[in-house]
């Protein structure tokens, strides 16, 4: 018997059927589905133990706690640490800071220029060397700028420059240093602390408490434990300022305030606690409320717009509350001047001033370094308004072409100096004009410190951990001391500036580096003078006539002007915010309609130095004759996911001198809007 | 096929207060670096954007001054009753699972995007090109969640693998899985919000806060009418808030 025909089917129809009661068709069809998804380009997870590591951001200003977890040794994820006193949450800019250690935009090498402009990659000997030479060359005439305010390396900075006979150290503009000043023009010792735990009343008037001002992620945490979901609130929180922002949203009520208007209205408002019989215990206080008489509620009401009934219902509200706390500052953390905050603590002063401390100032731990007032009482905008030209400039972390007022002249002035170098660990707009650019680690890869960060209320101080090991970077403090050989009783190495800090404090060292953190209660301040002459005088000021004002905003999602928009924070930007390269600005329908603009208008925003394009968004959260700005935009320099996007504000900001105070402010610029 | 209502003895649910919620965007990023969302530079063609998570911003209409705004996070509202899981034709998207979240099977998924058609709250995405993960960024890929190709539809698993987490816990301490505690099991998005705004847990569960915030009067589901009976709750005191959650006719005349 042969295999004949029918045989062949029986088998063939057999082995069918066998096939398809057998798991392997089904086997096969979960393969394909699997291996047709699988392929080489698509990022494998990595595999290996997990572990978490505790610390203190040093690239977000909030200086938020962070929980690090790490996978075979290798940091994953950035996680909120609810334990930290300055922590809880997580800031949109420090949930992406472990992805921020591989962004596109890091140096990953030491870069000089060479002769035909190029950054060519070196190595570190080369670079200490080149830099060793430079500085050498340029002698005394040297200068600095840090955009490092909380660190140690202001101490290690300015033994640097001192032991070269230079003091033209300098910090990037921040609201810390404009409270600073204030603070210490009333009589203070320190910088002003806010025991925001205690308060139950908040007041912010300009500063966006809840997303870019001191210690926002803390402010959040307290603001969040006073709101039960759903319930009465049990703390008042209302926002006073030119635009509905994200403090706005969520507070009991918003009060438009015009650009530039904020001291005006807090003098209103003391203006009327005073006629209620408020005092403080300041020997200038007769003066200071002979002052306020000429803050009468319709004087106000034309300077700010805000109506006598809201300036009434205000201090009704300050003056119900047991604690009530008044916050001022900018919206965009700068240009505020110390004019506004000085007001408000005045008028914190009146209402009690139970919720003001007085934090010391970080003392410097190195014989040769000058103390931190004298480095926060220079006025870096003002400086560069001279058009200086050093002989060697030194940027460590700052990225003033694309932050200060009027970049172009920031850039001319970098250009024009001999020999420059940057310590960055990205490629920013103002290491690409620098001769030499020196990779830093970030925050999760140095030791480094943070002492008490503008806007909180304890002396705070804690050390940023390396969680991992980054092959070609190097800490510019750690560069610096060996640059310096140990002249100036300069320690060998930073770590040891940092010991040092521990110990002036009285804080255990290793556990700071284990990730804990130290606390100590801030005295209340002493007698203070509120100091009307000043007020008075930068009130005055204030009188001039605007026609359109900026109002610069804050979204700490879009970075700083070191980091630019992480890659991962791309997606927070909404599609009314940017399309393409094209972002918006934000104006309300009557300014809309006085000017013949609509919605997606093309318009040319000029300044006094520079102008920027832009497309209009009508949103009605804003006051009328004003224009709203979004900072952060604009980039340059940096990666794919920071260039090309939208203008840089800063082109429309023009620093002008602060009657009174004499610090340069940049709250009242008029700008003009016109169809392209 | 009509969509079928799914009950389990646990329901994992969350509760967004909008009126703590000030749109800073740290849960989208939170969810990104968790979920392993590749970057994008130019995230502004929200069609072709992956999300998962989504802050939108809301207004009351009203010119200046009487103007208000919101921000709404729309994670996946894992509905009870799912216009996804009923279209879709390979069973890639199911309701299975104690604790009532709605999966998504990636190796299944044959990318014919009915479910994104069905889905009233605009909560799937489709990838339409393979992820790119800059040189370096391809390194901080966590470790839970597997990076899908081009070709298929993602959408919010409410960090599925932090429930897996959790019960496997559970199991090593020899205690009950669907008994978690409450704050056991939360999804990345509730961990980083700094304002507490997204709640987390067992909406069946008495010891859990979802549970309760669920039952408030200023609680209030997206397109409720609709009848998919969402696993996402949002609170508000603003009315005007709690009136955008259904897309009625300015004239339209409601019942209840």
């Amino acid at each position: 018997m042969g295999f004949d025909r029918r045989a062949f089917l029986k088998f063939a129809g057999g082995a069918g059927a066998g096939i398809a009661v057998s798991p392997l068709p089904w086997k096969l069809l979960d393969d394909v589905s699997i291996w047709s998804q699988n392929w080489s380009w698509i990022p494998a997870n990595p595999r290996g133990e997990t572990t978490y590591e505790l610390t203190t951001s040093k690239l977000c200003p909030s200086a938020c706690g962070l929980k690090v977890r790490l996978t075979g040794g290798m940091p994953v994820r950035a996680l909120g640490n609810p334990d930290h006193p300055l922590g809880g949450g997580l800031s949109a800019l420090a949930a992406a800071e472990v992805q921020l250690m591989h962004s596109p935009a890091r140096v990953k090498t030491p870069l000089r220029r060479d002769s035909g402009g190029n950054f060519i990659p070196i190595g570190w000997e080369e670079a200490e060397e080149a830099l060793a030479g430079g500085l050498d060359a340029a002698g005394a005439d040297i200068a600095c700028v840090s955009g490092d305010e909380t660190g140690s390396g202001l101490d290690v900075l300015s033994a640097f420059l001192g032991e070269r006979g230079s003091d033209k150290l300098y910090l990037m503009p921040s609201e810390a240093q404009s409270a600073a000043r204030a603070w210490r023009l009333m009589g203070g010792s320190g910088q002003p602390g806010y025991d925001l735990e205690s308060s139950d009343f908040i007041l912010a008037v300009g500063a966006n408490v809840l997303e870019s001002w001191g210690t926002f992620i803390r402010n959040r945490r307290i603001f969040a434990a006073a709101r039960p979901h759903g319930e009465e609130p049990e703390r008042g929180f209302v926002y006073a300022g030119p635009v509905q922002n994200n403090s706005a949203a969520v507070a009991d009520s918003w009060i438009p305030l015009k650009p530039g208007s904020e001291l005006i209205f807090i003098l209103g408002l003391a203006a009327i606690l005073t006629q209620r019989g408020l005092s403080a215990a300041a020997p200038d206080f007769a003066s200071f409320r002979e002052m306020l008489a000429g803050f009468d509620p319709q004087k106000v009401y034309a300077l700010t717009g805000v109506s006598p009934q809201t300036l009434q219902n205000t201090a009704a509200a300050l003056l119900r509350a047991d604690r009530p706390l008044v916050l001022a500052g900018s919206e965009c953390n700068q240009g505020g001047g110390a004019a506004q905050i000085l007001a408000a603590l005045a008028l914190n002063l009146l209402l009690g001033g139970r919720c003001l401390r007085d934090i010391p100032l970080a003392r410097p731990v190195l014989p040769a370094a000058e103390g931190r007032q004298e480095v926060q009482n220079r006025d870096l905008v003002a400086y560069m308004a001279q058009k200086p030209n050093p002989q060697a400039l030194i940027l460590y972390e700052a990225n003033p072409v694309y932050a200060l007022p009027d970049p172009e002249s920031a850039a001319v002035a970098l250009r024009n100096t001999p020999f420059k170098v940057s310590f960055s660990a990205f490629m920013d707009e103002s290491s690409a004009l620098c001769d030499l650019v020196l990779p830093m680690p970030l925050g999760l890869e140095r030791l480094d410190d943070i002492e008490s960060p503008y806007g909180c209320g304890k002396v705070f101080y804690a050390l940023s951990r390396r969680t991992l090991e980054t092959a070609d970077t190097r800490h510019g403090m750690d560069i610096l001391l060996r640059l310096s050989a140990g002249r100036g009783g300069l320690p060998a190495s930073y770590r040891e500036v940092l010991e040092a800090r521990s110990a002036a404090l009285g804080a255990d060292h290793s556990a700071l580096e284990a990730g804990e953190v130290f606390e100590a209660k801030a005295p209340a301040p002493g007698r203070l003078m509120l100091l009307p002459e000043i007020l008075n005088r930068a009130a005055e000021s204030k009188n001039s006539v605007i026609s359109l004002a900026l109002a610069p905003v804050q979204k700490i999602a879009l970075g700083t002007a070191q980091t630019g928009i992480p890659p991962f924070n791309v997606k927070t930007i909404r599609g009314n915010e940017l399309s393409g390269a094209e972002m918006s600005i934000f104006i309300n329908s009557a300014t809309a309609y006085s000017r013949g603009l609509r919605e997606g208008d093309r318009v040319r925003l000029a300044g006094k130095h520079g102008e920027i394009r832009a497309r209009v968004l009508i949103f009605e959260g804003i006051v009328p004759d004003a224009v709203g700005v979004p900072m952060g935009f604009g980039h340059t320099a940096l990666d794919v996911f920071s260039r090309n996007k939208g203008a840089n504000a800063t082109e429309l900001f023009t620093a002008t001198p602060e009657a009174g105070t004499g610090f340069t402010l940049w709250n009242q610029i008029d700008v003009s809007i016109v169809k392209i | 096929m009509s969509a079928e209502h799914k009950e389990f003895r646990i329901k994992w649910g969350m509760v967004i207060d909008l009126d703590k919620c000030t749109g800073c965007g740290a849960c989208m990023v939170a969810c990104q670096a968790e979920n392993n969302l590749a970057p994008t530079p130019d995230a502004s063609n929200k069609k072709k954007v992956m999300n998962w998570l989504v802050v939108y911003e809301l207004t009351n209409g009203k010119a200046f001054p009487a103007h208000e705004v919101a921000y709404l996070p729309r994670p996946c509202q894992q509905c009870g009753t799912q216009p996804c899981a009923s279209v879709c034709p390979v069973v890639a998207t199911e309701k299975n699972e104690e604790g009532g979240i709605v999966s998504q099977i990636y190796p299944r998924c044959i990318g014919c995007r009915y479910c994104m058609a069905a889905c009233p709250y605009h909560a799937r995405y489709f990838n339409w090109l393979d992820p790119v993960w800059p040189e370096g960024l391809d390194k901080v890929i966590s470790p839970d969640v597997s990076v899908r190709p081009r070709g298929v539809v993602e959408k919010c698993s409410f960090c599925h693998h932090r429930f897996m987490k959790a019960k496997d816990k559970a199991r090593v301490e020899k205690r009950d899985i669907f008994e978690l505690e409450d704050g056991e099991y939360v999804t990345a998005c509730a961990e980083a919000c700094p304002n507490g705004a997204i709640a987390f847990g067992d909406l069946l569960n008495p010891g859990h806060k979802v549970s309760a915030l669920a039952e408030s009067p200023h609680a209030f589901r997206l397109l409720a009418r609709l009848g998919t009976d969402p696993q996402v709750y949002y609170l508000s005191r603003r009315d005007w808030v709690r009136a955008q959650g259904d897309n009625r006719l300015a004239e339209e005349i409601t019942r209840g």
